[in-house]
């Protein structure tokens, strides 16, 4: 085993420029699944942050009772995926626009023109587009209600962005995911082809099936990983730049990211090698 | 040592060779002469458990073709030296490195193998020459560095496909020299050639193919 890993070490240094590039290869390859994963990631992150900002606002008539409200907010609040529900009278709802806007136009008015409302919150976590449609079904034409903001088109368009977003994602994911696997694959493929000679002779002058085959194993194993950590620390030294681009904090910690791409770059180097050199040594056979 | 008891190889249908019945005694040196396509590589390869017969039985040493393992014909080749006509040394690696690697696959200990790597370039006069690339050397030398090569695993028997194809006189004559050293110490040696010239200048028992086939004597 030992002397396996000598030679492959040995036939890996002895490539020279071709081993160099193809680490090179194999580390752009698993960089672009890094990054991918980073992008995914930052989306969820935005797409939850989203969530958690919706809010549904119904305004109310200004003859509506308070125990009438409060038995409306009662409701609402029995809703699945509703987490907050807030009465804003009008006294509060004037400060807040104050502190909005500032004093002058309410102060140029001889009464507060705002409504009074009830401002519902949802669980981000859940599907807060159909407990926002819950919402909204059950206040839209009750008596006490004037108008509602927030509305469908809104959470419409919520959705699609959301449900596109997550397509492109999933089909990128596969597309990257198969063309990292290929380059990974027909990069081990032309190591082992370069040392084809290599193999026969190992074969003619008594090298065991075993033998050849643990080294080329462990020559595509180190190579998938010398391309791993190149994409690992690519990744490490731009998180910085990377988490101010997406402005969220990743929830996949980036060495965890980091050592699944040395792992990918691992097998991905074995399962290359393993395919390479059956093929070649069926060819020497034949 | 060697012996082919009816042999026949076949390829795509097309028959390479037919019906070789002989023996190669232990220590002898022979020689098979053919021209191109005759089939004596195919026979080399058939003594290297590389091919195998279409019918008959190859034997070398204790084994024989028709019961050896794919697991044993590792240990088998380690026995039997080859040297190609085209040398097939490795050009990325140097010439001690080149002899040295047919022992380190094997498992050999280092300092063995540099042991008996040294001691083989000294006998085929390229010591000085242990740390130039196959690409520097004449033909003659690659060749003596192939040689090398052939003899670190000390075989029994040892298979040379044209091993001075395309060389000069003076190279021609050192290999021959260097293989009947080889020969001298014990090792059988089967070596193909299509020179005619060479087996007058140095006479030996000589199997003739014609088209796959014996030419009786």
């Amino acid at each position: 085993m030992s002397r396996a890993f000598r030679e492959a070490l040995v036939a890996l240094w002895r490539t020279g420029t071709v081993g160099v590039l193809s680490a090179v290869a194999v580390g752009a390859s698993l960089l672009l699944v890094g990054v991918f994963v980073q992008v995914i990631d930052a989306a969820r992150g935005l797409s939850a942050s989203v969530k958690d900002r919706v809010e549904v606002e119904a305004y109310l008539k200004d003859r509506a009772s308070r125990s009438k409200v409060q038995e409306l907010a009662e409701q609402i609040a029995g809703l699945s995926g509703v987490v907050d529900v807030t009465y804003i009278d009008k006294q509060a709802a004037s400060k807040e626009f104050r502190k909005m806007f500032g004093n002058e136009l309410l102060d140029a008015l001889s009464e507060n023109p705002l409504p009074a409302s009830i401002r519902v919150r949802f669980d981000p976590t859940g599907d807060v587009t159909v407990s926002a449609r819950e919402v909204i079904a059950m206040v839209e034409g009750n008596d006490l209600v004037e108008s509602i903001d927030g509305g469908e088109a809104w959470l419409s368009g919520l959705d699609r962005a959301l449900e596109v977003a997550t397509g492109v994602g999933v089909a990128l994911g596969l597309v990257l995911c198969v063309a990292c696997t290929f380059a990974v694959s027909n990069t081990s493929k032309l190591m082992v082809l370069a040392q084809r000679e290599a193999i026969e002779v190992m074969r003619l002058v008594g090298a065991t099936r075993a033998f050849v085959r643990t080294t080329f194993l462990i020559g595509g194993a180190v190579q998938g990983t010398i391309g791993g950590c190149l994409a690992a620390l690519i990744l490490l030294g731009t998180s910085g730049m990377t988490t101010s681009w997406f402005m969220v904090d990743a929830s996949i910690p980036i060495t965890t990211l980091g050592s699944g791409l040395v792992l990918l770059g691992f097998l991905l180097g074995v399962l290359g090698s393993w395919t390479s050199l059956n093929r070649v040594l069926q060819a020497i056979a034949s | 040592m060697i012996e082919f008891q009816h042999v026949w190889f076949e390829r795509d249908g097309r028959v390479i060779l037919s019906d070789l019945d002989f023996e190669v005694d232990r220590g002898e040196f022979v020689y098979v002469l053919g021209d191109t396509g005759s089939g004596k590589s195919t026979l080399l390869r058939l003594v290297l458990f590389d091919q195998q017969p279409t019918h008959g039985v190859v034997f070398v040493g204790e084994y024989d073709s028709a019961t050896v393992q794919d697991r044993q014909i590792p240990y088998i080749r380690r026995r039997i030296g080859f040297v190609f006509q085209d040398y097939k040394l490795l050009k990325d690696r140097s010439v001690f490195e080149n002899v040295a690697f047919a022992l380190s696959v094997t498992g050999t200990k280092g300092s063995e193998v540099k042991r008996r790597t040294l001691a083989l370039l000294s006998q085929v006069d390229l010591l000085h020459k242990r740390d130039e690339h196959p690409t520097s050397l004449s033909g003659g030398e690659q060749q003596r560095v192939a040689i090398a090569r052939a003899l670190i695993n000390e075989p029994y028997v040892l298979l040379a496909d044209e091993p001075t194809a395309n060389m000069d006189l003076e190279s021609t004559e050192r290999v021959m020299e260097i293989l009947n050293e080889v020969n001298a110490q014990g090792t059988s040696i089967l070596m193909a050639t299509h020179d005619s010239g060479l087996i007058d200048r140095h006479p030996l028992r000589t199997l003739t193919l014609d088209h796959g086939a014996l030419v009786p004597l």
